[in-house]
């Protein structure tokens, strides 16, 4: 390591300890609040440690050695992320250089349809535990699908019927697979319907 | 080769012989490759049926249904990104990419070829050598030995999957995080489970594998085509070319290696082996940064290992009466319904029965092989289907998978949880493999360290002391520093000063 490595690191240290460079601070950087975020969970997963941190007879470093070890690494690796973020800000910006926060990627920010998608998937999961899976999946398949993109009433409700009906065939008539038959009375149509498949 | 043409005679003489050893076959390859539905499902459903057969039948179905379950789970690792079994795992992270690369068949192509060369060199070792490397395996490799394999394993994860070594790092860590959550290996303590019954089991393995892979792959496609930014892949017929298959020759022998010693040690298994298979491919290959983005490499080391493991497992197995997986254990079932038990005595008492069950294993990997070649020719065109169409579809597969497994909902409710954070990790960057690594070899290690360090009394330097432990924590510890060394000549090479 040469005297301006060295000197650098040195530059680079008092940034992040003294915070000097405070146009680092007023980028809108990912990474930073990515490691602040790891370092803010890594405390808190040390400290549910707590709960179950005592020695066994049979095993004196306890339940909590392995999940110490692995977060006093994963704090380590967050450091490292963290101290990595200013580095990179005092050299070029040259974008053939790999620096740790590239992000290669095209994705939209979040709109209306894509919160949907998010949350649809958890609102049939929610249902199909309530009204079980065959009342509840003929409805996600028509939004889901609608959500995608597929416009065509025609094309919507014959894919999603279609491909209903062969998923019921072969998970229920021929392999006979468990899925959720939902709470209630919802329980009891459940049944009746899968009765009356099989 | 007297003892393996009786086998073969057996096996093939009869028409019942025929139709038990085609009904294993497609069986294992079509429950493989549905997600949650494995072959260990179809076999769980056929246990009592076995009682009725022949017990050679009875035990040959077993051994097919063995080998064609662990080569069908790669067409949808390949294809759609949902890995049809956990030792399919790390298919995805090669295959996938290269489906998206416009080279799916050629995925399939090595998938298929790999796994047939893997399946039939082990079932050659099988004939050949099952007592001695029986013996030699389970008294050189214990709990120490085990756990220095899976620190040598993690350390070369974290630069797979991501472009920057310490997010490589922190993914791993999530991974092995994720993995203590539940009773503890050792007091059963509950850890991170905040009073849920639920979690006390843990997170599931497979749920997690279907959100991080699957569901994250919906969104994250579906948000393409709600931009109009999505492409579609494109689809080549092609079968990797002889030339191909020579570049990854010793891809194909080191894995067969690994695949095969990690089938032998009672409770490694094929997932083991898949895994360790995938990293030894990362250290030794000369372009490791390039893995994740479509390497052929990538495909062959854990599709030829989770084959090799298939046959070696026989040989615990057999020799010794220690099942190494859940699919093995059922054997044991189906050898005791036949008033049989397993162990040393067997090749002497069912010595055709053994053989039968050697041949059919040889015969059913080289049936993968024919089926394969025909099978990827016709399988990439369901690439044509749109993708808006195969989104809800994958979906409801991965659903199905994930609650089947235990009939439980939370297990759905995991991979979704995991695939919404898998959609935001793999936007900054995180290793998917890595998290997934880390979970499952961070259970089979956890157990393992804690086996070993009762054995060493608590030194925590005891595994420098072993032969083999010593060589691969030196090693394992070696790679950890020369992947930092690399890192920092990349950063401060000339053209970034």
């Amino acid at each position: 390591m040469q005297v301006e490595d060295i000197f650098r690191y040195l530059v680079v240290l008092n940034q992040v300890v003294f915070m000097t460079d405070r146009r680092a601070w007023r980028l809108k950087d990912s990474v930073k609040w990515e490691a602040f975020a790891w370092l803010l969970g890594l405390v808190l997963a040390y400290w549910l440690t707590g709960d179950f941190d005592h020695p066994l007879s049979h095993f004196p470093p306890g339940p909590a050695f392995w999940p110490q070890v692995v977060i006093i690494c994963m704090i380590l690796a967050a450091c490292v992320l963290l101290f990595s973020r200013f580095l990179s800000q005092s050299q070029t910006s040259d974008p053939q250089i790999d620096y740790l926060d590239s992000v290669p990627d095209d994705l939209p920010s979040v709109g209306w349809r894509t919160a949907a998608m998010f949350i649809v998937p958890l609102i049939w999961v929610y249902s199909m535990h309530k009204a079980g899976f065959l009342l509840a999946t003929p409805i996600f398949l028509l939004v889901f699908t609608w959500l995608m993109g597929v416009k065509r009433w025609r094309v919507l409700i014959t894919y999603s019927l279609g491909f209903y009906s062969v998923l019921v065939l072969v998970f229920y008539k021929l392999i006979f697979t468990s899925l959720p038959m939902g709470a209630g009375y919802l329980h009891t149509i459940n049944g009746e319907l899968l009765a009356l498949i099989q | 080769m007297e003892d393996f043409l009786i086998g073969t005679t057996l096996l093939f003489t009869s028409f019942a012989g025929v139709s038990i050893f085609l009904g294993g076959l497609i069986g294992g390859l079509v429950f493989g490759a549905i997600p949650g539905l494995n072959s260990l499902t179809l076999a769980a459903v056929l246990l009592p049926f076995t009682a009725w057969m022949p017990a050679e039948y009875a035990i040959m179905l077993y051994g097919v249904i063995y080998v064609a379950g662990v080569y069908g789970g790669a067409i949808t690792a390949i294809l759609f990104n949902i890995p049809g079994s956990v030792e399919n795992a790390p298919t995805v992270f090669d295959g996938y990419p290269m489906t998206q690369n416009g080279e799916a068949s050629k995925a399939i192509g090595y998938a298929v070829t790999c796994s047939a060369i893997g399946g039939t060199l082990s079932a050659i070792l099988m004939m050949v050598a099952t007592e001695p490397i029986a013996d030699f395996a389970i008294s050189t490799f214990g709990p120490v030995e085990i756990t220095a394999l899976i620190f040598f394993g993690l350390t070369v994860v974290a630069g797979v999957g991501s472009k920057s070594l310490t997010k490589g790092w922190l993914s791993l860590g999530l991974g092995l995080m994720i993995g203590t959550v539940g009773a503890d290996p050792v007091g059963a303590a509950p850890r991170y489970t905040f009073g849920s019954l639920y979690l006390m089991g843990g997170l599931g393995f497979v749920p997690l594998i279907l959100g991080l892979f699957a569901v994250s792959e919906v969104l994250v496609q579906g948000q393409r085509i709600l931009r109009g930014t999505y492409k579609m892949p494109k689809i080549t017929v092609k079968f990797p070319s002889l030339i191909e298959f020579w570049r990854v020759r010793w891809t194909v022998v080191r894995s067969t290696f690994i695949g095969w010693f990690s089938g032998v040690l009672p409770g490694v298994g094929a997932v083991l082996a898949a895994f360790l298979s995938y990293n030894e491919a990362v250290r030794w290959s000369k372009t490791p940064e390039k893995f994740g983005t479509g390497l052929p490499e990538g495909v062959v080391a854990p599709e030829t290992a989770n084959n090799a493991a298939t046959g070696a497992a026989m040989i615990p197995l057999l020799a010794l009466g220690l099942p190494g997986g859940a699919l093995t254990a059922m054997m044991i079932g189906v050898f005791n319904m036949h008033d049989m038990e397993v162990g040393p005595l067997i090749m002497i008492e069912a010595h055709d029965l053994v053989w039968i069950l050697f041949a059919s294993m040889f015969w059913a990997s080289l049936a993968i092989l024919l089926l394969g070649v025909v099978e990827s020719k016709g399988i990439v065109h369901l690439l044509r289907i749109p993708f808006q169409l195969l989104a809800p579809a994958i979906l409801l597969f991965s659903t199905i998978g994930a609650y089947a497994l235990r009939d439980n909902i939370f297990d759905v409710y995991t991979m979704f949880i995991a695939g919404i954070a898998g959609y935001f990790l793999r936007r900054s960057d995180y290793s998917m493999p890595a998290i997934v690594m880390g979970v499952i070899l961070g259970q089979i290690g956890e157990n393992s360290l804690a086996q070993a360090l009762s054995m060493m009394d608590y030194n925590y330097f005891g595994f420098f002391m072993e032969p083999v432990s010593g060589v691969l924590c030196s090693l394992g510890i070696v790679t950890v520093l020369w992947s930092i060394i690399r890192r920092l000549r990349q950063f401060y090479s000339p053209h970034n000063a």
